[in-house]
């Protein structure tokens, strides 16, 4: 039987990972949101994670009178709200050598989908999310 | 009517009460319905202390011409009635010289007499009882026989119990004196079984301990000395385990025993074999070298050859080997044991599974132009190595190197000490590059031609870098374990069960596992960090010493593990000691 405690994050997650700078705008975000598959992006700055914004961060942010007949003034100029305003702060993260239970707990009991892999020092090298897990499980890892 | 006391000079300044029959507990009389609460004349009081069931009671009664008393005066009426003995509750008498400033009147419980109070506690693990004591407040102290009850029934076995403390205990039970946190009684400890070990009976084996001179050299040559034993020679002894004896805790169960471990010869060493008529003695079962292993004795074969040379070609042999002339040019030897070569090993190649002793020298050359400096000559040593001289050859050994004459223009890497000048050479080291991790005396370093000479010594910088990254991941599972272990509480206080379809998750249990899996990892962290640190500890005493001269063209540098020193000679100097410099 496979020992999943000796599993650890740095097999299974990804480490291209996409950031943006905390300056960047909701406008910023919508474009990049239509573009990729993933839902979310990490915050870096000076070379240190700062925050995690995901796709709902957007929605919940964006007007949904944006290029319809009803926009308004108001609802264009909330597409220059910043990231920094938008990010998620309070972080939970993972690294390298964290286990998989450990960050599947992390997943579950926070009920949160994916967990950026930093250093101590807020070094992003990754990202681990709920599907890596799953298919670690399902599909196991080659030892 | 109740009996009570009252001091005579308290009848004298108070005014005599009349007192109520069959009260009881801890009340407060309510005063009657007269009572002067307005404060305009400070009332009188006695105090009453009640024999039958060791209450003290103070009397408020009205006054026509009373001063009002302070706290101290009150104090000092208890006192002078002997009732100060009793317990009070606190702030008691801080209310009654309000209530008798205010001219209140009543009967008010104010105090107890106590008997003394013991407690025992027995510790978890059962080792250890220890003793509490309250003293008594006017009532009866702790007497031997309630001390023993208490120790009986506490099942307390009197063989656990600390007779020097249950002295000086009965003397402070019968003075009544508080006892806090005392061990009264403390289980016998187990005595552990000692593991089998074993006993080389090779007497020559004893002077292979390096000796030290007076200057601090340590002289190998000694090491050198090979023992050769005939087939059916004693080698080793096994005393067995012996069992340990177990122990009892302060209640009379037994305590662990750990019995010694067994160890038994290891049988798979060639050369050596169990005695047929004493199981617990090997003999050698062949003609060589004896090898003193930790468990056993390993006999190599001693392979003895004149020269290496066209003659005899290359030589690899399991064994040891003894040459007793020289390895001649373009030659190498290999082997899984000792090689003594008697005279020169000129650009020839020998590996050993032990020591390389060379009683002559080693003479190679080195091209400079090919990448990474390849030398004609070269000795690798899983043991030590030792020489009259080397000149330009390759060199590396697990243990140390020691040299009489010089080491010239040669590349070493040992992880011992590099010893030059034993037995009056000259102890010089020239040229080249020197690596010598426990650091290295010489009596010479450099020369009167300034040759650039490059020793480094000491803790592998690479060793810090490893020690920092474990340091750095144990802080990381130790705070995921303390992660886990808030969700788990969480998950344990809500009292709730999970359920997927009809599947209860069993989410507790797998996060305890989580736990234990991370504490585990944690504790094997703390145990490599332990072992780094204290090798980077053993390296602060390394020095690289040159005893009589050093010139310039030295490089040096130590690293001490916590302090790294870089030295660069440019002017001609005596003795000097670099490293482990406060």
């Amino acid at each position: 039987m496979k020992d999943d405690t000796k599993l650890i994050v740095e097999s299974i997650m990804s480490d291209d990972v996409h950031t943006v700078a905390p300056e960047r705008t909701l406008g910023d975000l919508k474009n990049i949101f239509e573009k990729v598959s993933y839902h979310h992006l990490l915050v870096e700055d000076e070379g240190k994670l700062v925050g995690v914004v995901s796709d709902r961060d957007v929605a919940r942010n964006i007007s949904p009178f944006l290029e319809t007949s009803n926009e308004r003034h108001s609802d264009r100029s909330l597409l220059n709200m910043t990231v920094a305003e938008l990010m998620t702060t309070q972080l939970i993260t993972v690294g390298r050598e964290s286990s998989i239970d450990f960050a599947s707990i992390l997943l579950l009991e926070n009920n949160i989908s994916c967990l950026p892999v930093v250093q101590e020092s807020g070094k992003i090298e990754g990202i681990v999310s709920w599907k890596d897990i799953l298919k670690c499980h399902v599909y196991g890892v080659e030892e | 009517m109740r009996g009570s006391s009252q001091h005579p000079c308290l009848q004298l300044l108070l005014r005599p009460t009349t007192f109520v029959d069959n009260l009881t507990g801890y009340c407060r009389v309510a005063p009657p319905p007269n009572a002067n609460t307005d404060g305009q004349q400070p009332s009188t009081i006695s105090f009453h202390f009640y024999e039958d069931d060791g209450t003290v009671f103070a009397e408020l009664s009205k006054s026509s011409n009373t001063s009002p008393l302070g706290k101290l005066q009150l104090e000092l009426l208890l006192n002078q009635d002997g009732l100060n003995q009793y317990q009070y509750d606190d702030g008691v008498l801080d209310t009654l010289v309000t209530q008798i400033a205010k001219g209140e009147i009543g009967r008010f419980h104010i105090g107890n007499r106590t008997d003394a109070q013991i407690q025992l506690d027995i510790s978890s693990d059962k080792l250890l009882a220890t003793l509490n004591v309250i003293p008594a407040m006017g009532g009866k102290v702790i007497s031997p026989s309630l001390l023993e009850s208490t120790l009986s029934s506490n099942r307390v076995v009197s063989q656990c119990v600390k007779r020097a403390t249950l002295t000086s205990l009965l003397k402070d039970l019968k003075e009544n004196r508080a006892i806090q946190q005392l061990e009264i009684a403390q289980a016998t400890a187990p005595k552990g079984g000692e593991p089998a070990r074993f006993e080389s009976l090779l007497k020559e084996g004893k002077d292979l301990l390096p000796k030290e001179d007076d200057s601090g050299v340590v002289d190998l040559k000694n090491l050198r000395d090979y023992i050769t034993v005939e087939p059916g020679t004693p080698l080793m002894r096994r005393f067995p385990a012996l069992e340990g004896k177990p122990g009892v805790n302060v209640i009379g169960g037994t305590t662990t025993l750990e019995p010694g471990t067994n160890l038994d010869f290891d049988l798979k060493l060639e050369g050596s074999e169990l005695d047929a008529s004493d199981s617990n003695l090997l003999i050698s079962s062949i003609k060589g070298i004896p090898v003193v292993m930790p468990n056993g004795v390993k006999v190599d074969p001693v392979l003895s050859i004149k020269n290496v040379d066209h003659a005899t070609g290359n030589v690899n042999f399991d064994g040891a080997i003894l040459i007793g002339g020289n390895v001649t040019s373009g030659f190498s030897v290999e082997c899984s044991g000792h090689i003594q070569v008697k005279g020169l090993v000129e650009h020839a190649s020998l590996v050993s599974g032990g020591n390389i002793d060379i009683g002559g020298g080693v003479v190679g050359d080195s091209d400079a132009s090919q990448p990474g400096e390849e030398f004609s000559a070269s000795l690798k040593a899983a043991g030590d190595i030792s020489a009259k001289f080397i000149n330009s050859a390759y060199l590396e050994a697990a243990g140390n190197l020691s040299v009489k004459e010089y080491v010239l223009s040669s590349q070493v890497k040992i992880l011992g000490e590099l010893q030059l000048g034993q037995e009056g050479g000259k102890g010089r080291l020239l040229g080249g590059h020197t690596h010598a991790e426990r650091g290295v005396i010489a009596n010479i370093l450099g020369s009167e031609a300034y040759v650039k000479t490059e020793i480094t010594a000491g803790c592998d910088p690479l060793l810090q870098d490893t020690l920092e990254k474990l340091v750095s991941s144990h802080s990381r599972r130790d705070h995921e374990s303390k992660q886990l272990k808030e969700i788990l509480n969480g998950i344990i206080i809500s009292g709730e069960t999970e359920q997927v379809g009809k599947v209860v998750l069993a989410k507790s249990q797998k996060i305890e596992a989580a736990v234990s899996a991370i504490e585990q990892k944690v504790a094997l962290l703390e145990a490599e960090i332990s072992a780094i640190e204290a090798r980077v500890e053993s390296f602060n005493e390394v020095t690289v010493q040159g005893k009589k001269r050093v010139y310039p063209g030295v490089n040096v540098q130590v690293n001490n593990g916590l302090k790294q020193t870089n030295y660069e000679c440019e002017t001609e100097s005596p003795a000097l000691t670099i490293g482990n410099e406060e």
